[in-house]
C-alpha cells in the first residue's frame, strides 16, 4: 500500500525544536491545507521522520512521542465506523480540530518570531554606544560577575560559619584593606583560579571575612583580579590577572 | 533543576529626578540639589539626573547650536534617553524645537550617509551604528554577535505578544518545555517575572524588558508587527471562524 521510503527522509539539514514545528513543516512541503489534514499520510510521515532521528534528545523525544501517539489515535478513529447516537449527540471538542488551532497559533508566533529575527538587533547587527567608564566617575565598575551571585556566595560563607564563632571575644583584631590584598595575593598566587569560598570560608571572624571581600572588590576595582562566574549562581572564580610580586598596592587605602 | 522563582531579586526601584515635576524657576533650594524619590525608571535617567540641576543653569542653545548639542548630547549616552531628558539635558529647551531637532537630525543622518542612524528605541532616543557597517563594528568592538536560537526567538515571541504569560502556556503554544529557554531568557535580561497568576499553583508570569525593546529596536510593545500577518498559512484564527473539514478522505 504505502511503500517506506527511506531516501526520502535523507536529506535533512533542518533542525526540529518541537512537535508542532515539524509538523508544520511537512504541511507545507507536501502542500497540504492545515484545516484539511490526511491524518494517514502526515502521521506516516511524522513516524518516517522520527524514525530517521537518529541522536535522540530524550528530553524532546517524548514532546515528539506525545505528538506522535496523537496523530496515531486520531488516524486510529478514522478507521473506526462513526457511531452516531442520535439527536442527542454531545458537541465534544472534535481533537483533529483542536490539533489544527495549535498548528495555526503555533504558525502566528513562528512568523512573528522570523520577523523578529529579521529585524536589526542590537549587538549584532546595530551598535550603540559602549557602556563608557569615563562618562562619570561614580559609575560602577562592572566585575564581570553577576552581583547576585557575588552576594550570595559572600551569605553562605557568613552562615557557613556562624555556628563556629568565637563565644567571647578575647581582643579587638584590626584588618587593614592592604594587609588583606597582600593576603589575598599570597592565596591565589598558588593556583591558577580559585573559587570565592575556598578564600573566604577558612577565614575565622565575620569582620576578618568581611574586610577580605571588601579587598578583593578593590582587587577587581584595580584589575588585579578578575572575578568571573560560567553560568548564574555557578561558582565565582577568581583569576590573578597580575604578577603578585610585582603587585602595586599604593592605591589601596589602608583603612578600611 | 529548581525552579527560577527562586533565582529572581527584585532591585530597590532606583530613584531619579524628574525635569516635569522641576518648577521652572532658575535658583533652586540648596537643599533640592540631590535626587529625589520619584518614579521607578531607567538605569540611564539616573545618571541624567544628577547633573540635571547644573545644565539648567545654562539654559538651552542657541536655535543654531540645538541640533549639534542634541547630536553631541546623543553621542555622549550610552542607553536611549528620554524625550523629557532629553529636553532637560538641552537646558530646558521647549518641547516643539527637540521635536523639531530630532527629526531635522534624524534626516541628517541619512542624507549625508553618516554611519550613524537617529532611532527611536524602548521609549527614548538613541544614536546607532547603520546595520550594513555591522562586520567592521562587530570587529573593533570585539566581541561576539548576540545570538539567540530559533527557539529563543519563539520563546521571546509568545511572551511579547500574550504578557502576562505563565510557562505552561508558552509551553502550549510551542509544544516543548519552555522552563529552561525562559530561564536563560531571564538571565539575558530579556524577559522578567511580572508576578504571580492568581490560579491553582499561583504560577509565575512572564513579561518583557526594556531590553527586550532595545535590542529588537522597538519604540514599544505596539511597535511589534501585528500577529495576524499569516502569509503561508491563509487560515484565520480557527476558532473565530471554524472551519468544517471537507471529508478527512485518506481511507486506509
Amino acid at each position: 500500500m504505502f511503500a517506506f521510503q527511506p531516501d526520502r527522509y535523507v536529506v535533512h539539514t533542518e533542525v526540529f525544536d518541537g512537535p508542532l514545528e515539524l509538523l508544520l513543516y511537512l504541511i507545507r512541503r507536501d502542500g497540504i491545507d492545515v484545516r484539511d489534514i490526511p491524518i494517514s499520510h502526515v502521521t506516516r510521515e511524522y513516524l518516517g521522520y522520527l524514525d530517521q532521528m537518529e541522536v535522540m534528545d530524550l528530553d524532546v523525544a517524548g514532546d515528539f512521542l506525545v505528538m506522535a501517539a496523537l496523530l496515531c489515535e486520531l488516524k486510529s478513529r478514522d478507521l473506526l465506523p462513526r457511531v452516531n447516537h442520535g439527536e442527542e449527540e454531545e458537541e465534544e471538542i472534535d481533537p483533529r480540530q483542536e490539533l489544527v488551532s495549535r498548528l495555526i497559533e503555533y504558525e502566528r508566533f513562528r512568523q512573528a518570531s522570523l520577523q523578529l529575527a529579521e529585524r536589526d538587533w542590537l549587538g549584532r547587527d546595530v551598535f550603540a554606544r559602549p557602556n563608557t567608564q569615563v562618562a562619570r566617575a561614580d559609575r560602577p565598575v562592572d566585575p564581570g560577575v553577576d552581583a547576585f551571585g557575588l552576594l550570595e556566595a559572600f551569605y553562605r560563607v557568613l552562615e557557613s560559619r556562624a555556628a563556629e564563632e568565637p563565644v567571647h571575644e578575647v581582643e579587638l583584631e584590626e584588618y587593614s584593606l592592604q594587609e588583606r590584598v597582600t593576603w589575598v595575593l599570597r592565596q591565589l598566587s598558588m593556583t591558577e583560579a580559585t573559587d570565592l569560598r575556598d578564600v573566604l570560608v577558612p577565614i575565622r571572624g565575620r569582620s576578618n571575612r568581611v574586610i577580605t571581600f571588601l579587598a578583593l572588590l578593590e582587587m577587581a576595582r584595580l584589575q588585579m583580579v578578575n572575578i568571573t562566574q560560567e553560568r548564574h549562581l555557578g561558582p565565582v572564580l577568581l583569576l590573578l590577572k597580575i604578577d603578585p610580586a610585582s603587585a602595586d598596592l599604593s592605591a589601596i587605602p589602608i583603612e578600611a | 533543576m529548581s525552579d527560577e522563582r527562586d533565582n529572581i531579586i527584585l532591585l530597590p526601584g532606583l530613584r531619579l529626578v524628574d525635569p516635569n515635576e522641576e518648577p521652572p524657576a532658575a535658583e533652586a533650594p540648596e537643599q533640592q540639589r540631590g535626587p529625589r524619590p520619584a518614579a521607578p525608571e531607567a538605569v540611564e535617567d539616573v545618571e541624567l539626573a544628577g547633573v540635571y540641576e547644573e545644565i539648567k543653569r545654562f539654559g538651552p542653545p542657541s536655535p543654531a547650536l540645538l541640533q549639534p548639542a542634541l547630536e553631541a548630547v546623543l553621542f555622549a549616552c550610552d542607553k536611549p534617553v528620554r524625550f523629557e531628558l532629553l529636553q532637560s539635558a538641552l537646558g530646558g529647551v521647549p518641547a516643539p524645537a527637540l521635536r523639531g531637532a530630532l527629526t531635522a537630525l534624524t534626516r541628517s543622518c541619512e542624507s549625508r550617509g553618516a554611519g550613524v542612524r537617529l532611532v527611536e528605541v524602548s521609549g527614548g532616543w538613541q544614536l546607532r551604528t547603520i546595520a550594513r557597517a555591522a562586520p567592521y563594528v562587530s570587529r573593533v568592538r570585539g566581541v561576539k554577535p548576540v545570538k539567540l536560537s530559533k527557539a529563543a526567538v519563539e520563546t521571546l515571541s509568545i511572551v511579547a505578544y500574550r504578557q502576562p504569560v505563565t510557562r505552561s502556556e508558552v509551553e502550549g503554544i510551542r509544544g516543548v518545555d519552555a522552563g529552561g529557554m525562559l530561564r536563560m531568557l531571564l538571565e539575558r535580561g530579556l524577559l522578567k517575572v511580572l508576578g504571580r497568576r492568581d490560579e491553582p499553583g499561583r504560577p509565575l508570569v512572564y513579561g518583557t524588558t526594556p531590553e527586550f525593546l532595545e535590542m529588537f529596536g522597538l519604540r514599544d510593545l505596539s511597535d511589534l508587527p501585528t500577529l495576524r500577518d499569516l502569509r503561508e498559512l491563509q487560515a484565520d484564527d480557527a476558532r473565530s471562524s471554524p472551519v468544517q473539514p471537507a471529508g478527512w478522505d485518506d481511507s486506509p
